[in-house]
Formats: structure tokens, sequence, C-alpha cells
């Protein structure tokens, strides 16, 4: 079967494959991929698919031809077991022989379609080789070209070989195989043209001679066309399995692609050159037998010209090669080796293609060759080029063979498909990756960065500094407060309720001229209320007109009467013991209550019921008690400060002299609250209670007399309102008290600073607070005096007087009827005794001097007698007996007429006039209110009641019954004659008395 | 492994380096380091001097690799000197290769006035 594809003519698409021819092909085709001798297998099919194609081709290529089916496989076989030890390079060789031979017919295609000179350009070294790079360029170009129509759909000069072969290529499959591989395999042969004028250009060995280059580099361009196709076309897996197995996979392609290529060439020149064929055939026939010699001397040049080359494009390109170069390499080969095959069939096809791929390689520009596979099949194309350039044009006959570029050539022919071969089967075992890697990546920097970073280096120093600008001061400008301190108690006693302790000055001067105010205020304020509160009395008395206030007299002796109103409660149960008027303020009237009766104070406070109460009146204000004092025990006796009435005294019945500074702030007693009534209830600033101990009073005191004489009270009366300071300058003066047992003591009154607030502390009769002191200042006993009075018996005392115009002597009333003189001071006071007329043994009741300066008493005994002394007698001067009726209460002459005297006894008053009767009293009056009288007294001094404005004088009567009657004298007794005092002196002097 | 052995010594197709002789990127770029730094240190860019410097950096590189005794390895060797004036510069590569057996190293070396980069490529010749 073989021999019979042998013997047949070069198949084109137009033939009918038979079916053997069919499998063989495809076995073939099939062994190209298995084996890893790809490029035996491939130059073996490829000869093989040559030699089944085109019988003139197969003639041609006389290496190819004996590869008919069997033949050629048992060359292929043979040449693989050839090959496999040390056979490649002689394949190679042979390969390149005939890609050589290939390379011949086609370069006389060529020449003959081109330019004459080329030609013998090829011949010549390096203008061949340029001319031949140019040709070869032109054919791959050409090539190239066809590839890329191909790829493209080609439209162009080669259309019809082209359509054909796109179509096949296209549509290449195994199955379409047999005619894509003739149309490939001229299609690859005009491509591997290309390809080779790439690859020289491309990739320019040194080593390679030009001619031998070109025709390597043509062959290997049609071979890698036809492998770039079938990559494309046909099984890609096949080719992803040749490029897999690497350069041997590349190898194989081309050499199958080599092989297709030749078969396409064999199809181009089965196309073209039908009617060639007989001319092929017979070179068919000629050519099996020029093969076998072909052959041998093929692997002979062709070890010599590549000894270290080996590429695995040998097939392929000698196939390219043979299928475009067909008739002319064999017309070469057979000129040159035995060819007896007609050129000039040959030139005729060669030429046309030849023509055909120079306008294409024209039109199409050359590209360079790209990838290992090409570099390396250019090594091989170079050589085969180079081979196939030297040979066609030797073999034409127009050039001479150049053995020794051919040799060269064979020889790098041969390292390079070592190379090749080597790379191909190492990349079958390799796995190349992508791998990128970033080198270096600076950002930008920005000027400052670059700054910083050279900072500090040098020999600066970064320091840094504050200048305290966040310390912010800030400075607020504002009024200073003003602060003081003040404390202050609750609940708020006396006088101090609050007070600030520091001294800030700017605000105590005005406190204290408050201070100061509200001293003069309360000053003010206390006389002024006196007499608004009279005004108001008077006022109210004047509108209400109470009778009862100011109610006629019925008395003969007085002209009104005021009638203290002693109904309050505080007062229940008590009667007057005592009354006393001041004597420069003969309104103001004290009266000393005795204690309430048992049972009588039911609503009273037990404090304020078991003490003695004096009381300060006002005559006109009746109804209020201006003040009111307590003392303990039961005041006996009181009486005002002479000068002024603001010291109270009384003595109680206790012994005590008991003192009472009116002028205290209310705020220093107690107020009691006595039923409904809140009395301010003051308590004494001074007493001698238990503080003089027994240098005290041993008995009751009966007699309180302040040791001042009239001119000083008058003086002090006069000059009263002048004298009202805050201190009360003048204000110390002598008292005198008496008890029963006759003991006299004089007291000083001292008024004690305000500043020494602590004599309280030693004096412990002194209240605290308390401004009056009284000191014993010196005493007299009246037992002593009784001795030297040559009297016998003890007697007692009953009152006490001193003599008006000189205090040094005092008389003492006795209960003996004896009046004691004595001198205070000095030596004896004569007569020391007056006694009565009969001595009889009767109580000196009361005593009252003169008060107009007549050295005359009266004295007022318990038998109810009167007598008128003679302070130089010792005897009476008049007796009235039988004056009082009872028990005689008081004997006073009358302040305002000397001649007038009254006797008040338990209920009756008795008004005598010695000038006008001096037996018996001009007026005797029942008190009409009944009950016991115990004390009256008279107002006014005897000056004042002279010389005072506006004033009458009055008489208090009080009784037991708690009532006070305040007489305004008539107006007989109250004013009287101018002579009435000379007259009475006469009378007093003349001794002379009726009665 | 050799695929075939034909009459004449072929190579034997090492594919993988021993692993000892593998391309080691640290030693490589320890050994750039050095070059770099002793030649480097205190020198100031200048243009007209770069070039000279550029390929006398590089050719210490390669003989100091070479002496690294990486057999079968190829090197490739390229130095980057430039000014330093702020700019930003990125530097890629991308290579196609085994990535087992080859690799590359680089190193960077930076002063005030210039800034150097070597990189090394070293590619197993199989």
């Amino acid at each position: 079967m073989p021999s019979s594809n042998r013997d047949r003519k070069p198949r084109s698409k137009e033939d009918t494959w038979k079916a053997d021819e069919l499998q063989q092909s495809l076995k073939e085709a099939k062994r190209e991929r298995r084996s890893k001798d790809g490029e035996r297998d491939n130059r073996e099919k490829k000869s093989s698919r040559n030699h089944d194609k085109d019988d003139d081709r197969r003639r041609k290529h006389r290496s190819e031809e004996p590869r008919d089916d069997d033949e050629r496989h048992r060359k292929h076989r043979s040449k693989e077991h050839r090959s496999r030890d040390a056979e490649d390079d002689r394949k190679h060789r042979s390969k390149e022989h005939r890609e050589a031979e290939e390379e011949r017919p086609r370069k006389h295609r060529s020449k003959e379609e081109r330019e004459d000179e080329e030609r013998p350009r090829k011949h010549r070294s390096k203008d061949e080789r340029g001319d031949d790079d140019e040709r070869h360029r032109k054919h791959r170009s050409k090539e190239h070209r066809e590839d890329r129509e191909d790829r493209k759909h080609r439209s162009k000069e080669h259309r019809d070989e082209d359509e054909d072969r796109t179509k096949k290529h296209r549509s290449g499959e195994h199955r379409d195989r047999d005619r894509d591989k003739r149309d490939k395999d001229e299609d690859r042969e005009r491509r591997r043209k290309e390809r080779k004028e790439r690859e020289r250009d491309g990739s320019r060995d040194g080593s390679r001679h030009g001619s031998e280059d070109s025709r390597d580099k043509r062959k290997e361009h049609r071979s890698k066309e036809p492998q770039e196709k079938k990559r494309e076309h046909r099984d890609k897996g096949h080719r992803r399995d040749r490029e897999e197995e690497g350069e041997d996979g590349e190898r194989r392609h081309k050499d199958r692609r080599s092989k297709e290529e030749r078969r396409e060439g064999r199809d181009e020149g089965e196309s073209r050159h039908r009617e060639d064929r007989h001319g092929r055939r017979r070179e068919e026939v000629a050519a099996p037998e020029a093969e076998v010699p072909e052959e041998p001397e093929n692997e002979t040049p062709a070890e010599n010209n590549t000894e270290g080359g080996s590429t695995h494009d040998y097939d392929d390109d000698e196939f390219e090669d043979y299928d475009d170069d067909f008739e002319e390499e064999d017309e070469d080969d057979d000129d040159e080796e035995e060819e007896a095959t007609g050129p000039s069939v040959r030139p005729s096809e060669v030429r046309a293609i030849m023509e055909a791929m120079n306008q294409e390689n024209a039109t199409i520009s050359p590209s360079p060759f790209v990838g290992q596979e090409d570099g390396k099949d250019s090594s091989g194309a170079y050589s085969d080029s180079s081979t196939s350039n030297s040979r066609p044009t030797t073999g034409k006959g127009r050039t001479f063979i150049n053995f020794v570029a051919a040799k060269q050539r064979q020889v790098s022919k041969k390292v390079a498909t070592k190379t090749s071969k080597r790379g191909k089967e190492l990349m079958r075992l390799l796995e190349l990756d992508f791998i990128g890697h970033d080198i270096l990546d600076i950002p930008p920097l920005t000027e400052y960065e670059l700054y910083i970073r050279s900072f500090g280096s040098s020999n600066t120093q970064q320091a840094y500094t504050q200048c305290g600008e966040d310390n912010i001061d800030r400075e607020v400008q504002t009024e200073e407060v003003e602060i003081t301190q003040k404390w202050t108690q609750h609940p708020s006693s006396q006088l101090n309720a609050c007070g600030d302790d520091s001294s800030i000055s700017g605000t105590d001067q005005d406190q204290e001229t408050k201070a100061v105010d509200t001293v003069k205020l309360t000053n003010f304020l206390n006389r002024s209320c006196q007499v608004v509160a009279v005004l108001l009395e008077e006022d109210l008395a004047s509108r209400t007109a109470e009778p009862k206030r100011s109610a006629h007299s019925n008395m003969a002796f007085s002209d009104n009467m005021v009638t203290l109103v002693t109904s309050q409660q505080l007062l229940a149960g008590r009667h007057v013991v005592s009354a006393s008027f001041s004597p420069t303020q003969p309104q103001l009237l004290l009266l000393a209550f005795s204690l309430p009766a048992q049972g009588s104070s039911g609503n009273v406070l037990a404090t304020v019921a078991r003490r003695g109460l004096v009381c300060l009146w006002n005559i006109t204000e009746p109804s209020r008690i201006q003040k009111v004092l307590t003392c303990e025990g039961t005041p006996t006796c009181c009486c005002f400060s002479p000068t002024r009435p603001t010291l109270a005294f009384a003595g109680t019945d206790h012994g005590s002299v008991v003192v009472w500074d009116l002028r205290e702030l209310s705020s220093m007693h107690f107020v009691y609250k006595v039923g409904e009534d809140e009395w301010l209830i003051r308590s004494p600033t001074y007493t001698t209670d238990g503080v003089f101990g027994t240098e005290s009073h041993h008995g009751a005191v009966n007699s309180l007399v302040p040791v001042v004489s009239v001119e000083e009270s008058h003086r002090a009366a006069a000059s009263a309102e002048k004298t009202q300071t805050a201190h009360g300058g003048g204000l110390s003066f002598q008292l005198a008290s008496m008890d029963e047992g006759g003991a006299i003591i004089f007291w000083t009154v001292i008024e004690v600073s305000r500043s020494s607030f602590d004599a309280s502390e030693t004096d412990l009769g002194l209240t605290p607070g308390g401004l009056i002191k009284i000191v014993k200042s010196s005493s007299v006993n009246l037992q002593k005096l009784s001795r030297k009075a040559n009297l016998s018996g003890p007697m007692s005392a009953r009152c006490l007087q001193l003599h008006l115009t000189d205090p040094n002597h005092f008389f003492i009333g006795t209960d003996m009827g004896y009046i004691l003189h004595m001198v205070r001071h000095g030596g004896r006071a004569l007569p020391g005794l007056y006694t009565t007329e009969h001595e009889t043994v009767t109580e000196v009741a009361a005593m009252d001097f003169c008060p107009f300066g007549f050295d005359y008493f009266l004295v007022v005994c318990g038998d109810g007698s009167v007598r008128l002394y003679n302070t130089d007698s010792d005897v009476p001067l008049m007796t009235w007996h039988d004056a009082a009726a009872g028990q005689p209460c008081r004997v006073l002459w009358s302040r305002s007429r000397p001649a007038v005297f009254y006797t008040v006894d338990e209920s009756r008053v008795r008004v005598w006039d010695l000038l006008q009767d001096d037996s018996s009293p001009v007026i005797s009056e029942q008190l009409p209110d009944g009950g016991r009288v115990t004390t009256c007294a008279l107002a006014g001094t005897p000056r004042s009641a002279a010389g005072a404005q506006g004033f009458t004088p009055k008489m208090v009567v009080c009784t037991d019954s708690n009532v006070v009657q305040v007489h305004q004298l008539a107006q007989n007794l109250s004013h009287g004659s101018a002579d009435e005092r000379d007259r009475l002196l006469n009378k007093l002097q003349s001794g002379v008395f009726t009665g | 492994m050799s695929d075939e052995e034909e009459e004449k010594q072929e190579n034997t197709y090492v594919i993988r380096p021993n692993f000892q002789h593998k391309f080691r990127p640290a030693a490589v770029k320890e050994c750039i380091h050095i070059v770099l730094n002793e030649a480097l240190t205190g020198k100031e860019y200048d243009g007209e001097q770069t070039a000279e410097l550029c390929k006398h950096l590089s050719n210490e590189i390669k003989k100091k690799l070479k002496e690294l005794s990486y057999d079968r390895y190829k090197f490739v060797v390229q130095v980057v000197v430039g000014e330093q004036k702020g700019e930003g510069v990125k530097m890629a590569c991308r290579s196609f290769w085994d990535a087992d057996t080859d690799n590359y190293a680089q190193d960077i070396f930076m002063n005030d006035s210039l800034f150097c980069v070597a990189a090394a490529f070293g590619v197993f010749y199989y």
C-alpha cells in the first residue's frame, strides 16, 4: 500500500483519498503526538504526508519519496531507531538537507518570480543573505500574511490556494486533515517561508549563514505557520499537549507542520500544477529512486551542514521548502544530486508560487518573531533557510553551492535543534508562573518630611519653652464687700441681745451715735411719756368725767378728791401702810402696801403675793400705777430720794432698807402676770438684807428719813430739772433709818458708776446692773442716849425726825413720852429730852416739824394729846388734850399755811388753825369711807408750796380698806395770808394760848 | 535526569536545584546590603557619577553573587540610583519563571540625597 501511495500522484485536495491512505495519514498524525521523538516522527510523517499527497513532490523530496507510507514508515521507523541512539543529527541534517532542498526549489521560484539579481546574490555570502533575508522576509511576510489571512479569513492574492487552505484550515479537524493537510502544507510552505524570513530578521545568529539561515527560517516559518494554524484551527488540546510537552512538542508541532506544509506544498503544487502532475509523477517515479539516494546524500550534507544544530523544523522546513520549491528543489536536487526531474516543469509552478508569496510578503510587513519557539525555530529555520537558500540556487545551476555556509548552517542548526529539543523536553517537566514583585515603593515626601528626616542630625537641638501663657490670671474688680460679724442670742435678754466683736471702723460710730440716741430718746420718752400720759389722763377724765376720780370732796378741807385706783388685782388685799410724797415733785406719791391679807390674793402669783409692794403713783394719773416696786418683807415706811425722785427707799419690817432705782430700765426687771395684767415689778436695786448682818437694824424700821436739809432739798427741787443727767449727779445723800430698838443708822447712798458692772459681785445687796448703793456710815444707839438722858427703863423709838434746817439734830419720839434730842455729830444736844407736862407716859405717835423754819414741832401722843414744843424748851408750849380721838395716826403741819396743822386719827381729820382758834380744831371731818386711816401725808414742801406754781397742796389719806384719797386742800387751807407767819411766830413766841 | 543519551554527551537535565543550592533571597539580600552600604554611605547624589556608580554597583553585586556559588543560576542584577527629592518612586517587576527555583532579592539604601535600589534575580538554568 505505501508503494501504491508512493506511486500515486501527489495528492491534492481534489484528490480522493482512499480509506487506507486516510487512515495512514491519521496514524501518522497520531504517532506524531505520541512519540517523544517528535522530530523524527514529524519528519517521517511529513515525509509520509508529503509522499502521500504529492508524488511529484515526493519525487522532488528525495528524502521524502522513500517515505511512501510503508517506505516512509519504514524509513521513519528505521530512522527512529537509528535516530534514537545518535542519529538525530543525521536526521536533522537530513531534514535540513531536505529543507535545503526544499528551499532550493523555492528559491528557484522566488528567483524566477523576482529579480535575477537576487539569485546571484544568493550565492554571494552576505548579499545573498541580505537578499535572501529580504526574500525570506518577503517570504516570511507572505507566509506570515498568509498565516494571518488564514486566521482572519484571508481574501487576498493566494485566495485560490488560500481559500481552500483557509477553509480547510478553519474547518480543519483531524477528519478533514487530509485536505487540510494538503492545503495547509501549501500554506505552511508559504508561511514557513515567511517565518523564516521573520526568523531571519528576528533572530540572527552570527553563526548562521544567511542562506542557510534563510532557508532554515523559511522552513521554520512555514513550519510555524502550520503549527500556529494547527494550534488555532486544529485540536487545541492537541496543540496544548504539544506546548506542554515543550520543545519536543514544539518540535513535533513543527515537524507536523512541516509535514503538513509539505503536504500543502504538495497540494499547492497539485492544485496549481496539475498539469505538471505528470511531470511530477514522472518525477515521482524518478523520485523514489532518487529519494533513496537522496537521503543519504541529504543526510550527509545535512550532517555536514548542521552538526551541532538541530531544528525540529527540519521536516517542516524541508517540507515547506519542498512544497514550494518542490519542483525546483527537486529539480535542483536532481540537478545537484541525481536530480533527473525536469526543472522546466517546476520553475513555472515555483515561480508562480514565489510570485504569490512575494506579493503577500510585500503586503504584509515583516513582523518580528515572538516566542522562544520561534527563536528556537529560527535557529533551525535559519539553518534550514540558509541551507535551502544555498541549495536551490546551487541546484539551479545559476548559483554555486556555498558549502561552507551550508556547513556552518548545519552546525548551528544542529546546536539549535539540540537546545530546542532540550527546551521542549524540559518544558514538559516544568511549570512556569507569572510572578510579580514590588521592588521599590517610595511614596512621595513632602518637603517637611524631608526636612524632618534630616532634622536633628546636625548640631541642632529641638527645645521648647513655655512662656506660661497658660497661666492666666484674671483680675476682677468689684467693690469690696463689707463684712461684719455679729452675734446674737436668743432668747434675747437684757441689754446684750446682739453684738459684734470686731471693731471695724466706720460702722461703730453710727452705732454709738445710735446708742446715744437711743438713750437720749428713751430719756426723753420717759419724761415726755409721763407728760403725755398725764395729759391723756386728764383728757380722758375730762371727757369721761368720771365722778369717782375727781369728786368734789365733801370734806371741808378739801376741794377735790382724787381716788387712786387701787383696785388692781395686784393690790388686792393690801392697804397702804405708808405714803410719801416726793419733796421735789409732789405729784409723785409713793405708797407702801402691806402684804396681802390671807386669802385675798387668789389670783396673784405667790411670788408677788408674798412680797411687799411699794407703788409709785402719779396723782395726775390716778388709774395707773407708775411703777410697782417690790421687796422682801413688808415695807413699813417709804420715802423718796430728796433731790430727785429717782430713788425710792423703803424700810422693811425685818430691818432692811431697800432702795429702788426708778431709772432702771424695765428690761432689768421681770414682768409678772398678775391675773390678766402684766406688771413689771421692780426688784430693789439695793437691799440691806443680810448684807450688813449684825450691823443692820434688828427690828422693823420705823422711819426713814433722808438726811438732807431743807435748803438742799429746795435747791435740789429748784434745780431738779436741770440736774437730770444720765448719771444723776448729786444723788449722793445720807439716809437715816431707825428701828424700834432705837438704833439709828445713817446710810450713805452712793451711786455706782456705770462702768463697774461687777460691783454687785462684791456687794451682795446690789443687784446686777444696779447703780445705787447704800453704805452704812454711822449708827447711833438709843440706849446709850437714854442713859445719858438719865432715863430709866428701856425705851423704844417710835419716830424720828430731823431738824429741817440742821439735819445734825434729830429727834426721836419714844414710847415713854419722851422725845429725845440727839445730835449726830458733836456734843450734846440741849435739851436732850423733851417731856410732857405731866410726865405722862404716852407713846409718841408722830412728830412733825414746822416746815417754815420755826423751831417748833408738834407731837401727837397716843393718849390723843397734841403738843407743841419749842425745840429749846423741853416742856411743850401747848398741849391740846383730846385732839385726836382714838389712835392718832399722824400730825401734819401744813405745808402751805404755817398756822395750820392737821391731826389725822383713825376716822377723822382735824384741821387746826392756831391763829384762828388755838383751842380746838377748826375743821373736823369724818372720813366718809369708813375704814381706819392708816396713814396720811402732805405733799410738798413749804417752800415749794409757797413758791410752786400751779401746785395745790394735797393730802393723801389712806385707809385700811385700800382706799387712797388724795385731797386737794381747800383754798383757805392752801393759801394763807402773807403775814400769817409772822403772826404765828408772834403767837408762838408769846406763848399765849387760850386752849 | 536525562532524557536520552545520544552518542555524544548530552546535558543532564537537572530540573530542580538542590535544596541547599537554591537561590536564597535572604543571603543575597545581605550580600547586596553590604555592597550598597560600603559603597554609598556618606555619598551625595551626583548626576555625572551616578552612571558609573550604577555600573560599579551592579558589577560588584554580580561578583559577590557569583562568589556565593549558586551553581546553575543565572543572575540578573539591576541597580537604580535616584536623587532624593521627595518624589515618589515605584518599582515593580514581573517575571515568568519557575517560582520554586527562581527568586529575587532586593535591597534599598536611602540617605539624605539619594536612594539606591538593587535587585538581583536568580534564574535557574535547567
